[in-house]
């Protein structure tokens, strides 16, 4: 079975600079598990251990039950799938799919066999007398792909393999993606820096920031429920609110005070806070959970704020929002149906049952 | 760029057909006297326009002694480049792929060699290859050639395989290549234009050498470029002849250069063409 | 196998090695035994009988009048046109850069000097220069101005080696200059434009300061060609007359070649290859710096 683990990894480079401090992941098998993070985060340089590209300083990395720090990329049995495709630009698209193949000394016969099969699935099998200069980017790309199913790996690789295609093509490859593991039923491990393909295409995703993972776990599961400030500002567009706050009793109730408006938290939020402490705190919440007076759901109870509207940007089916609260500026979405415009002064409310708290210190972690 | 009105312009045309004049002029005269009737050739005053004979071609041809250099200058030049390639694209690979103070010194060493006069190495050559009874001979030449177009052609493939972009060899290292394998079936292919071109340079560069062979041939071996001279010394002054065998000796490396013109700037910035 | 990463660059150093060690024969060896012989008098025809003089040879050299004279010879024959190639291929990448009409094909014709064989360039320049028979007798005559012997007179061969030394190095120093040339943006000329300088003003205050790196690096690589100057010589004006066109290479040659006296000449090498050492260095710095980028 070829689940892979890496257990407290750590690469430093040689010139000093240590990308990885101590890295710990486990990779189900069958699962697509994306790798997503700012530039810098080490993404690409994990994924880089695990092809063998990149040497493992410390630490030890499991492909099924062998450790394979050692071994060479080509009796990893992976294969991977380079930004730039890296085609070899010299041999047409057969010999380009082949060359593993090749590589492995596997009779002509079975290869042709083999290659054949790899291009119809990907749907290039009458490009394989052409070289790569004389394709589309999004064809390249089949062909990199083809690359890699032809050796039925225990493991792909993705590095970024979208990043050079133009939106459309995008969004239209994703969904051919997903449906390409449905079919290989294989182990991938993607790295990009989107979050709305990790979200989209990830069965569980791996947020990383400077080496170390911040939260593992399925796209809904960080998307309700981030475990610190920043995973819950990069995952989700338009990105979360963040309002700086004080915690403070009164009354028996716990209030959250912005300065420009005041919450009361629940009981179940109120007692995490009690446990935490009270004082300084971030308040998170996302414009979809920042509704006109009356419309927010759920059934903790709602306290109501005015807000100027400054920039309206109508997107057709929904309109964004830019509130002007007092201090501070908040985004929100509004259905189209709710007419709006600039300056305009709202009521609003906020969904109680979706806000977030993140400590302010540290690593800003979640309370809720 | 060209904003060109008033002094630029006519500054351009000027300088531009000026030097066209100083360029052509000693060609045309080269030329002229390779197809002078020898008689025509003393006039007093000279003669620049003159009905083409062709005689002086056919009595050069004749020319045992000179037609013999120029066979050894094409064998010298082909055994130069095969022995060159062989030995500088592997190394020039391995160089690429190489970081750090090795890497460093050995293209010091290449670039300081090009660079040290050529009778630094012609005395010890002399001698030794004298006792070792090798003057005179082919092989020597293209030994001591390699002195020379040993760096050329490293300097010149070491940016082509450096152009390559890694991902590539990433992707057939992951493939199963070894390093052999990577070079051979990938990076090759890939920069043979750069291969096709050093290997011109390099032919060009035994071509024009003279010092070397100069001082280590004597009847057997010698080169064009050094027969071209005995013509001047015991065909007395028969500057027709000495005129067509300097177009002999030129047109082979003309011919090469318009073949290879666009890679020709980074070969000569890499020290090429000229000893 | 630990360090795969290490491993991967040793596997490159087995493609370097072989050919490296083979080179540094070919070339180490050789140097240290000229440098070696220079401390002997070597007698070709009795080499076991050849003394140790230690550093007489070089001490030799500095009274030497005609070892002076070389050097003045070989700083007059690198400065001199050095400069004038600097100057006029300057001046004709300026030109060519301002693509004027119907004048686009003459950047092919620059390869000519550039690849021909030295030997041929000095052949054609001493066709051109034979007195009463050559080129220039041929265009005095037709301008009405006396013919001159330009090989018994030292400043005539003098500037007849530097002409074919000049006709020879333009093309190089041009396409540099002209490919650097392109390189600059348009947009600063246009703003120097709209902002009202002139034509020579704009290559005054932009091209030049612009320039300077790369005419610095073309600069030496025509001082190391300079110095290997040798067929050229040979064939114009063989070091005459009396030396005036004999610098310390062919100085050299003659020593060793002329009178056999292999260890003295060996030492006149050795000086110059000092020489050029440090004329060298400072473009071995800049190479290395430019590769750092």
């Amino acid at each position: 079975m070829a689940g892979i683990l890496l257990k407290n990894v750590k690469k430093r480079f040689e010139n000093g600079f240590v990308a990885v401090e101590r890295l710990n992941l486990e990779i189900y098998d069958k699962e697509f598990l994306v790798l997503v993070g700012p530039s810098g985060c080490a993404k690409s340089t994990t994924l880089r251990m695990v092809a063998g590209l990149e040497e493992i300083t410390e630490g030890e990395l499991y492909i099924g039950d062998t450790r394979v720090n050692d071994t060479p990329p080509k009796d990893r049995n992976i294969a991977m799938v380079f930004q730039d495709y890296a085609l070899y630009p010299h041999m047409n698209v057969y010999n380009n799919i082949a060359f593993g193949l090749k590589m492995r000394k596997i009779p002509e016969a079975e290869i042709d066999r083999l290659v054949r099969e790899a291009a119809e699935i990907l749907g290039i099998d009458d490009l394989l007398k052409r070289k790569p200069r004389q394709l589309s980017g999004g064809q390249r790309q089949r062909v990199a792909l083809g690359r890699a199913i032809v050796r039925k790996p225990q493991v792909f690789l993705f590095d970024e393999p979208l990043s050079n295609l133009d939106a459309k093509l995008r969004v239209q490859m994703r969904t051919e993606l997903k449906k390409l593991h449905e079919k290989l039923q294989t182990t991938i491990i993607y790295v990009t820096h989107d979050q709305v393909e990790a979200m989209t295409m990830g069965t569980r995703i791996v947020v990383m920031k400077e080496g170390a993972i911040h939260q593992v776990g399925a796209p809904l599961d960080l998307y309700d429920h981030p475990a610190n400030r920043f995973v819950a500002g990069f995952i989700g567009s338009p990105s979360m609110n963040f309002v700086p706050c004080l915690l403070r009793e009164d009354k028996g109730r716990v209030l959250v005070d912005t300065r420009d408006f005041l919450l009361e938290l629940g009981e179940t939020q109120a007692a995490l806070i009690r446990e935490r402490g009270l004082g300084a705190y971030t308040l998170g919440v996302r414009s979809e959970d920042i509704h006109p007076r009356g419309g927010a759901s759920g059934d903790l109870p709602t306290q109501p704020f005015t807000a100027t509207v400054n920039v309206t940007e109508p997107l057709g089916k929904e309109t964004f929002l830019e509130l002007d609260s007092g201090i501070h500026n908040l985004f929100a979405v509004f259905s189209r149906e709710r007419a709006v415009k600039a300056r305009d002064r709202l009521e609003l409310e906020l969904d109680m049952g979706k806000i977030h708290l993140f400590e302010t210190g540290g690593q800003e972690r979640a309370v809720f | 760029m060209a904003i060109t009105k008033g002094q630029g312009r006519s500054f351009s045309y000027a300088v531009i057909l000026g030097y066209l004049v100083f360029l052509s002029l000693p060609i045309f005269w080269l030329i002229s006297t390779s197809i002078k009737d020898p008689l025509e050739a003393f006039a007093i005053p000279p003669k620049l326009l003159v009905w083409p004979k062709l005689s002086n071609f056919l009595e050069v041809f004749a020319n045992k002694a000179f037609m013999l250099s120029l066979l050894n200058s094409l064998l010298v030049a082909l055994g130069t480049v095969a022995c060159t390639m062989v030995v500088s694209v592997p190394a020039a690979y391995g160089l690429a792929r190489l970081k750090g103070v090795f890497k460093n010194s050995v293209l010091s060493w290449l670039l300081l060699t090009r660079a040290a006069p050529g009778m630094i190495y012609v005395i010890p050559y002399f001698l030794v290859f004298g006792r070792l009874g090798l003057d005179d001979t082919r092989i020597s030449l293209v030994i001591m050639n390699m002195i020379y177009t040993i760096p050329l052609v490293i300097w010149m493939l070491l940016t082509f395989f450096e152009e390559i972009p890694i991902s590539v060899e990433e992707s057939a290292r992951v493939d199963g290549a070894s390093n052999l394998q990577i070079m051979t079936r990938i990076a090759i292919p890939i920069v043979m234009p750069g291969l096709a071109s050093s290997a011109i340079l390099a032919f060009i560069f035994s071509w024009n050498e003279f010092l070397f062979a100069l001082v280590m041939t004597k009847k057997v071996a010698t080169t064009a470029p050094v027969s071209i001279v005995n013509f001047m010394a015991y065909e007395g002054t028969n500057w027709n002849h000495v005129a067509v065998g300097g177009i002999l000796i030129l047109l082979p490396v003309l011919l090469f250069s318009v073949a290879i013109r666009k890679y020709l700037i980074r070969g000569m910035a890499a020290g090429a063409v000229k000893g | 196998m630990r360090n795969q990463g290490l491993i991967i660059n040793k596997g490159y150093l087995k493609f370097v090695l072989p050919t490296y060690l083979l080179f540094l024969l070919l070339t180490i060896v050789p140097v240290f035994g000229t440098m070696g012989l220079s401390l002997f008098q070597f007698d070709i025809a009795l080499p076991s009988d050849s003394p140790f003089v230690g550093l007489e040879n070089y001490l030799d050299l500095l009274e030497d009048d005609e070892f002076i004279n070389s050097v003045k010879v070989m700083c007059l024959l690198i400065f001199i046109p050095v400069l004038l190639q600097a100057v006029l291929g300057s001046a004709l990448a300026l030109a060519l850069h301002e693509k004027p009409k119907g004048l686009g094909w003459v950047r092919s014709l620059f390869l000519i000097p550039a690849v021909l064989p030295p030997i041929v360039i000095g052949l054609i320049w001493k066709l051109f220069f034979i007195p009463e028979s050559g080129g220039m007798a041929y265009f005095a005559h037709w301008l009405g101005l006396p013919a001159v012997d330009m090989f018994s007179d030292p400043i005539p061969a003098l500037i007849m080696v530097i002409t074919a030394s000049v006709w020879a190095g333009i093309p190089f120093v041009t396409l540099m200059l002209l490919a650097n040339l392109e390189t600059l943006p348009a947009s600063y000329y246009e703003a120097a434009a709209i902002d009202g300088a002139g034509w020579w003003q704009r290559h005054y205050h932009i091209t030049w300061p612009l320039m300077i790196p790369i005419v610095k690096t073309v600069t030496i690589f025509r001082v190391l060609e300079a110095l290997a100057i040798f067929p050229v010589i040979f064939i114009l004006t063989g070091g005459g007359p009396a030396g005036a066109t004999e610098p310390i290479n062919f100085f050299a040659y003659r020593v060793g070649f002329d009178y056999l006296l292999l260890g003295y000449a060996s030492a006149i090498i050795v000086v110059f290859f000092c020489i050029l050492f440090m004329i060298c260095l400072p473009l071995m710095l800049r190479v290395f710096a430019d590769r750092r980028n």
